[in-house]
Parts: C-alpha cells; structure tokens; sequence
C-alpha cells in the first residue's frame, strides 16, 4: 500500500517528455482526481468501486481532450473491446450511489484498522486513512479520502489459514471494492503473477491478507473477525 | 456548470435529456444505427464505436475524473491492454512495483512479445525515479493504493 505522489511525478515526467498513466481503481474519483494533479491517463476497473456491487466486470480510459484521445479511440473502435449497453446500464445503476458507499467503506474501513492495531496476532496494519503513516502529509494532500482496502500481516500461515477458513460474513473471494466485504490472500491470488523477489520485497507473503471493507455495520465485521481470528 | 461528485454520480450528463423523459438512462440494445440519408447521420452507426447507453456512462466517468473523453471497455484489463496499444517496440515504461498481478501478467507475457519494456520501480521513492529514466522512456505507470 505505497503511495506515490502523482504530482511531483508528472513533474518529473514531462521533462522527460514522457505521459503520466494513473491506475485509480482504489481510491475511485470520489476520493482522488488524477488528471487535476498532472496526470495524462487515468484507467479503472470499473467493476470495483463505480459499479460496486460485484455484478458487473467494466473498465475505463480517461484523459483531457487531444492527440492520446484521438489515439486511444482509433484503438478502442478498430480491437473492440467496449462494454455492452446491458453492462454500461448496471454501472450507471451501480455509480449513482458512489458518494455514499465509498464514506461508508472508509468509516468501516478506519474502525477495522483500529481494531486491527489492537489484535494480539496482528503485527503491521496498512491502510492509508491510519493517522501515524509517514506519508501522511502526501496523502492528505493528494486524495480527499482513504477508501476500504486494507492488508495486514498476521503471526503465521497457520493464523491465515485460520481466518480465511473461519470467516462467516466475511467471503473468502478476489476482487474489491463492491458492497461486502471481501478477504483475500494476495500470494496466491491477486499478485501470484508478481515474481517472488518483487512479492516478498513488497512484503507479500504467506502471512500477509487482504480486506476489501464492504458497507455493512462495523461491529458485525469486527465480530467476524474476531471469532475468525480469536476463535471466539 | 459544473457540479459536485455526488450529484454527478446521481445525475450523470445534465447537458442533454431524454427525448421521452425517462429518468433513467434508456439500454440501447442496438448493434447498428440506422441512416436518414446518404452523408447524414444521428451521431451513432455500430455499437463497437459508439452507443448511447455507454456514450450516458462514459461522459459521467469523465465529469468525475474532470477529464474530458471517456472510454468505456469489458473489464479493466481491457482498458489497460487498449492503453499499451500507445506504445511501440523499443519503448521503456517506468512502473510502479506495487501493481495488481494481471497489470504485470499483461507487461510480461504480452507487452514484452511486442517489444515493449516495462521496468518496476519503487515510485514512492521520488529520487529513484528520476534516477530511473533513460532515453526511450515514453511513460510512467501508477497505481493508486
């Protein structure tokens, strides 16, 4: 969960005469506006946060007006690879309620790192809404929010296999950023491509999880957490 | 005007209204448009370019991320995918190393076939990457965390 500070690097970048490609899947633009930091693209998944609900897959391309736009278009209509009108009518659906579900997400999200921090089992939190980052001043002054995903590294395998057999309301399932909540292993599912070196530099390994918080209550998540964890 | 990212997301596109009214974006489940007339056009002739629905979805995208075009596609490895298709053999791109799996899976089996050299860094490390660019670099790969 390292963030890097966009503006600085579009800086950088256009002395370079080189375009600024922003993924920003995780924060979505409810919580950080790439392009008014400098950058020349921004992509998302749209199945994540625009959609939400985990019932829809979608993707997105953004940028200013010009010569990319023009570029990105003769792409896009000669490869189609576009979304339905089926599926663009249930992200439309699913977007009307961006703003609520993402303050959601971030006040359950900032209450389960909390109680994370607090966990005997528990040896590092990163969420980027945590107060005592380093890199606090950088994200506050580059998102508006924090978003719902968090990772956190637990005491051994066995604990995380523990957990991820034992959660009840919580799916053991890939992907993000939909209404419930989500508990992945990133080793071997969102980043078993990563090769090993990169992986365990990142810190992604066999003790490492990963939260994508839904907009349920608070209390019912760190319930199930709790008896996943605890065993109570 | 321009409004705030609630009521946009609620609202999409005020700028053109539905000829019938209807408050929710109609499915235009049409693969092909039809022409009045030879040299005239409704603004829509197959859907691989241009469809109403997507058009009412893409320009929400836009207003929210304050750009300008919008591109809606399948999945986000799609999106991702169209987006490499900027590049040409010989080109570099600096990455950040904190990417989702499939983001890499696509650099290393198939941007690499096509030439293109994808090199992942630690971006939160601004001094490396200036350190990091050479003279075939032609962008900057980032993920929001």
């Amino acid at each position: 969960m390292k963030v890097s500070d966009i503006a600085a690097i579009a800086d950088i970048a256009r002395e370079h005469h080189c375009l600024v490609l922003v993924d920003n899947t995780f924060l979505s633009p409810y919580f950080q506006k790439p392009l008014t930091l400098g950058a020349d693209v921004v992509i998302h998944s749209g199945t994540k946060y625009l959609g939400g609900h985990n019932d829809v897959l979608s993707g997105f391309v953004i940028t200013p007006a010009g010569d990319i736009a023009e570029r990105l278009k003769y792409i896009y209509k000669t490869t189609g690879s576009g979304l339905s009108p089926m599926d663009s009518w249930l992200v439309l659906r699913g977007m009307k309620t961006l703003a609520l579900r993402m303050e959601q997400h971030q006040k359950n999200a900032l209450a389960i790192a909390h109680w994370l921090k607090t966990q005997k089992k528990v040896q590092e939190v990163f969420y980027i809404g945590l107060e005592d980052r380093k890199d606090r001043e950088l994200i506050l002054r580059q998102c508006t929010g924090f978003g719902g995903m968090i990772s956190f590294r637990v005491d051994s395998f066995e604990t995380v296999k523990q957990v991820l057999s034992a959660v009840k309301l919580i799916r053991f399932a890939e992907s993000l950023g939909g209404v419930e909540t989500l508990i992945t292993f990133p080793m071997s599912q969102t980043h078993a491509e990563v090769p090993e070196e990169i992986r365990e530099g990142l810190g992604i390994t066999d003790t490492l999880l990963r939260l994508s918080v839904g907009i349920e209550n608070a209390d019912d998540l760190i319930a199930d957490l709790d008896q996943a964890l605890n065993g109570k | 005007m321009s409004f705030a990212s609630e009521t946009i997301c609620v609202q999409g596109d005020t700028s053109e209204r539905n000829p019938f009214g209807a408050v929710s974006v109609p499915i235009y489940a049409s693969a092909t448009f039809e022409h009045p007339a030879l040299g005239e056009s409704t603004g829509y002739a197959y859907s691989r370019v241009q469809n109403p629905t997507r058009d009412a979805l893409q320009r929400t995208v836009a207003l929210l991320e304050e750009g300008e075009e919008c591109l809606a596609f399948a999945s986000g490895m799609a999106a991702i995918t169209a987006v490499m298709e900027l590049f040409s053999p010989g080109d570099h791109i600096l990455a950040t190393d904190d990417v989702y799996g499939g983001t890499f899976r696509l650099w290393n089996a198939v941007s690499k076939k096509h030439g293109v050299t994808v090199e992942c860094i630690d971006t939160s490390d601004l001094e490396k990457v200036k350190a990091s660019f050479r003279p075939e670099t032609k962008a900057v790969f980032l993920e929001s965390p």
